[in-house]
Formats: C-alpha cells, structure tokens, sequence
C-alpha cells in the first residue's frame, strides 16, 4: 500500500533519518563518545604542518600567494571531508535498532553528502580550477559556464560525462563487421561476418540487456568479445534493441521473451539449418532469457524439443532478495512514483536511470565532472566506457514495471509457479541445460553472490565464473599480454557459496578462453561457414538501425 | 619520475579521495581503500588527459602498480 506523502519522499529517506535521530537521543553517553571523536578528529587537522605550500617561482607574487591560500584550503576541505565521512559512517553504524533497509537508506544519503562536500566541487578550493583561471584569464570559468548551460540546454539533467563527438557507433564502437538480417518492430538481429571458413555448427545468439544499448560486448575492435567470438570460429547473432518510443508503453517482458529472445533464436536456427543455439543474456537479458528457458522447459518433450542446447548468462541476477546497492531505490513507494510518472510518457525516461546509477558513484560519476567541465572548463574526456554508459535508452512502461514489482520487489522469479507467461508457469528448477555464468565480485549492479543463486535453482551442469572486476569490466575482458585480472572459475552446479570459492583455485588474466573452450565442447564439429539464407536477406549492414536511435 | 609521481597521487586522491597520501611505487591500484573498477575507468582517463597519451585499461587494473603505470608513461614518453 502507498504510504501518504509517497510522492515526496519516494525513497522513505525522512522517516529512516527521524528514526536514526530518536535512537540516538535514547543513547546519550554513545552520542557523546561519537562527538569526541569527530572533536578529536577536527582537532589532528594539519598536525604535519602539510598546510604550507613552497611558492610557485613562475607566478608573480600575488598569484602564487592565491594559489597556496587556496591549495591550504583544499587541503583543510580534504580533511574535513574526510572526517565528516568517517563521522556520518560511524553515526549510522553505531546505532541500534534499526532495520538493514534504513542503514542502507540513510549510507547512501551520507554518501550523497560526503562526496558533495568535497573542496573540489567548489571554486575557492579547487586549486585546479583557481590556476587555469588565472592561467586562461578567466576563459576557462567562462568554458565552464558555457558547458554548464549546454548541459542544461538539454534537459535531460545530467552532466556530460564523455566527449559525445569523440568516438561514434558503428565507425569507433560497435564495428564488427556484419549484417542485420531480421527486423521486427521490438528488435534487429545482427549475424557477424565469419572469418574463419569452418565454423562451430551450432551458432551463439546474444540476448543483451533491453536497458542500455547492446554493444557493451561490441566496443572497440580490441575489446570487443563479439570479435573474439567470431575470430574463435563461431557463428554470431546480436539482438539489438529497438529504442522504445510512447507508442511501445504496453510492451511487456514477455514481449522482450517472445518476440524478442525466442524470435531471434529462431531466426538463427533457420539461417544456420540447426535445432539448437547457444543463447547468451547479459544482464536484464539474462533475465529474460532465464525466464524463456524456464517457460521452454515447461512440459519437456526431450532434449531436442527446447531450441537452446546450451547457455550462458553474464552479470545476471535472477534471485533479487538481496539486489545489491541499486536496492536503495527499489521500495513499493519509489516504483509506484515512477509507474505514475511513466504513465505521461509511456516509458522510463532514461535520465532517472541514469542518475540512479551515477548516484551509486557520485564521486566519479557526478562531482568529477562537474568539477571538470564546470569549475576548470574542460571538454569532457574521451571514454569508450563512459559513451556506451551515457548512450541511454528508454523502457517501455509496462516492461518496466514488471521489471521492478515481479523481479526486484517481489522476487517471483525465484517462486515456483509464480509467474505465468503465455500459458506457462514459470519455474527456474525445469531447467535441464548446460549453463556457464560469470559474476564479477565489484559488481555494485548485479551483485555477483545474487548471479550465483542460479547455481542451485538450475537443474543441470553449471560452471561459474567469478571475476575480480565490475560489471563492465569483468566481461570487457579480453586476452592481452597485460590482462592481470583475476578469477575463479569451476563447476557449481548445486553448491555452497563459501564452498565453491574455497574450493577454487585463483587463475590470471582474461576468462574469455576458458569459455571459448567450454564453448567449443558443446557447439558442435566445425563446418562451412553459413552463407546467406534467402528467408533472411541483409537488411543492412552492422550496427544497424535501432543502436542508433536516441 | 617524481614529476610523474606527484601527479599521479594528486590524480588518484583526487578520484578516490580515500587513497591518502602513502602511495609509493609498490602500492597496487587495489590497495587504495574504496577502489573499484570504475575508478579503473577514471582513472585511465585522468592519465590520458594529464599525460596526453593513450593508456590501455589493463594498465590500471587492480593488481597494476604504480610503478608499472610509472614505467609505462616514462616508455610512452611522457
């Protein structure tokens, strides 16, 4: 039920604060003991003497006596940032009786308030910004006006946080050559080129994430796995999806499983005359696929009566009882405000999402650029990263929804049965095929113990994965005589947690390989690459169209 | 190579403000409290931009040191 107010306070942040306060004043002598501290804190400030700075010889004299007046600033900002962190961390860690939900509410909103705080965001203490200030003749405050009122020009309120003329899809991003072959109006399927002249009958179709533009596994030419993929003798297919517009508010999830997932999957196997494909989902796709399985598994005829042979899902939750730090803003308050807001529209516009995941990491995400682009006038840099992370896409309303009330909030994908799709009951335990699943252990988004959850819902051989990184670079991971990350990696299928790490042994570098090999194993002998199928002629070439709508 | 030290801690404690000031040349990326690997990303780009050349995002991963990232800048010139 909606609590009154709702609307105002979606995420519940007073009522968690009021909470905190009133356990606080039962708890006097503790709150004592937390205000020495922060005094004894305040009162180390400067205790190396680091508050002085050597004057700068190449400035006249006013001017370097301005800039260490401001770096001793900063330097005092620092500190009290820093102590005000560890202060607001220990007022909420210190307290009792309050529920895990208000602790994270009310982390997040210290978090906010730390990171505002920071000297860097402000003039006068930005020693950066105060020297290219005096070093432009104030043109460089005057770029930073300048791109300030670009980004408000805009309307999407949110800092530019890569240069959009720097790099561009389909020429820098998202260029493995290929071909669209089949068009409908919720998604374009890809078939890469092959580069081999036999490749691995069975073909590998990617069902991407519906929330964000598919080429996160088709960047540049050198990390792209696509590419890796293609060059390791398999047959390729990428959904991309179709930017969802007003007219899309009542495309469901199941659209996403059926006329999406399973349309492409069946497109594949045509063109390529096989019964079986390898599917791989990352992300929310791999939510989708996930589900698609279990709604395939329903009333299992034999091996040869499900169109997918084998999986993989990448960086995908599937059980959401503990979503992770993305958890803040999922309470049946905020999902009921944005279900109002998207009722005007028809979808989420993607500004919320996009500040919701920027304010994970405000430090990096907002208050860097803000600093950068704003208080020192620069360009906002070049990032193929940060491009794919700020080429947003939207989400239809009823999608959206159900993304947020059946998965997030109420975790039906999880519950046998729960969930009924197109006739079918959904349960992840039918589920009788190979899968692979990787995790990356610094995933703030898909938490990796909640993608290993699947491990003892699905009932077949799973090998999982588990890198050091996050959730884009764990699976940008290509091979290189650099790559010194880290994983684990070994069958998990029905085990423990803590048990399986412990059992693990650490392995460096890329974990593309080690799947390619497990790949190979089950797509297949080699044959003659597939040539064009007449049911599928080209409908242009790679990335298509739809990657490409704002 | 202090230059490209000092401007290497001030771009690190400028992205993870956490970092202090005890980075020497052993210290890993993932050492520094409250990294993660978008800071990686961050932090590749800081370089790029104070050193004006390219940097690969394998050279600033967890287990790099900074005197890998050292050696690197003083190889590309910079």
């Amino acid at each position: 039920m909606i609590q009154p107010g709702a609307f105002l306070d979606p995420l519940g942040i007073l009522p968690s604060l009021l909470k905190v306060h009133k356990a606080w004043l039962k708890e006097p002598e503790k709150l004592l003991e937390l205000v020495m501290d922060m005094n004894s804190d305040l009162t180390s400030f400067d205790k190396d003497g680091s508050l002085t700075f050597s004057a700068d010889q190449s400035y006249p004299h006013w001017k370097a006596g301005l800039l260490n007046m401001t770096r001793a600033c900063s330097k005092l900002g620092s500190e009290f940032q820093a102590a005000y962190g560890r202060w607001s961390k220990e007022y909420i860690r210190r307290i009792e009786g309050i529920e895990g939900r208000e602790r994270q509410i009310l982390s997040f909103l210290a978090n906010q308030i730390t990171h505002a705080i920071s000297p860097s965001n402000y003039f006068w203490t930005n020693p950066v910004a105060v020297e290219k200030f005096l070093d432009s003749n104030g043109m460089s405050l005057l770029t930073g006006i300048g791109n300030l009122l670009e980004d408000l020009a805009r309307g999407d309120h949110l800092i530019q946080i890569t240069d959009p003329e720097a790099l561009e899809v389909g020429r820098d991003l998202a260029n493995t050559p290929g071909f669209v072959v089949f068009r409908n109006d919720l998604m374009e399927l890809i078939q890469y080129s092959p580069t081999t002249k036999e490749v691995h009958s069975v073909p590998i179709v990617f069902v991407q994430a519906w929330i964000n533009k598919y080429y996160i596994v088709d960047l540049t030419a050198e990390n792209s796995m696509i590419r890796y993929l293609v060059g390791a003798g398999f047959t390729v297919f990428m959904i991309s999806w179709k930017n969802p517009g007003p007219d899309m508010r009542n495309v469901g999830f199941d659209d996403y499983m059926f006329r999406g997932a399973l349309a492409g999957i069946e497109a594949a196997r045509d063109i390529c005359g096989v019964q079986q494909v390898h599917a791989v989902g990352y992300c929310v796709g791999g939510a989708v696929l996930a589900a698609l399985m279990a709604w395939l598994n329903f009333g299992y005829k034999g091996v040869d009566s499900i169109p997918i042979k084998h999986w993989t899902l990448l960086a995908t939750v599937v059980d959401f009882s503990e979503p992770g730090e993305i958890g803040v803003y999922l309470t049946e308050n905020s999902i009921a405000f944005l279900e109002e807001l998207m009722k005007k529209d028809g979808y989420l516009h993607p500004a919320y999402l996009a500040n919701a995941v920027r304010l994970l990491r405000p430090e990096i995400l907002v208050w860097r650029y803000f600093a950068h682009n704003y208080l020192q006038g620069e360009k906002p840099p070049k990032s193929e990263f940060l491009f794919w992370h700020n080429d947003h896409t939207r989400i239809p309303a009823s999608a959206c929804s159900f993304l947020l009330n059946q998965l997030y909030l109420q975790n039906n994908l999880v519950q046998k049965d729960k969930i009924i799709l197109a006739n079918k009951p959904l349960d992840l335990r039918r589920i009788r095929q190979p899968l692979y699943a990787v995790g990356a252990e610094q995933d703030h988004l898909s938490p990796w113990k909640g993608t290993f959850k699947i491990c003892s819902l699905v009932n077949a051989p799973i090998r999982y994965t588990l890198v050091r990184e996050g959730h884009v670079t764990g699976f940008v991971n290509p091979p290189s005589p650099r790559n010194r990350k880290k994983f684990i990696s070994g069958d998990a299928g029905g085990k423990d947690l803590d048990q399986w790490v412990f059992s693990q042994e650490e392995k460096q570098g890329s974990w593309w390989p080690e799947w390619v090999e497990w790949l190979s194993g089950g797509c297949g002998p080699v044959v003659p690459a597939p040539e064009g199928h007449p049911k599928y002629p080209p409908l242009g070439k790679a990335p298509g169209r739809y990657v490409m709508e704002s | 190579m202090h230059e490209i030290l000092a401007k290497l801690k001030d771009g690190i404690q400028e992205i993870m403000p956490g970092a202090g000031r005890q980075i020497v040349l052993e210290t890993t990326i993932a050492d520094i409290p409250t990294w993660d690997s978008l800071h990686s990303v961050t932090l590749q780009m800081f370089l790029e931009e104070t050193f004006k050349t390219s940097i690969p995002l394998d050279l600033v991963q967890g287990d790099s040191t900074i005197g890998d990232i050292i050696h690197y800048l003083r190889g590309s010139g910079s």
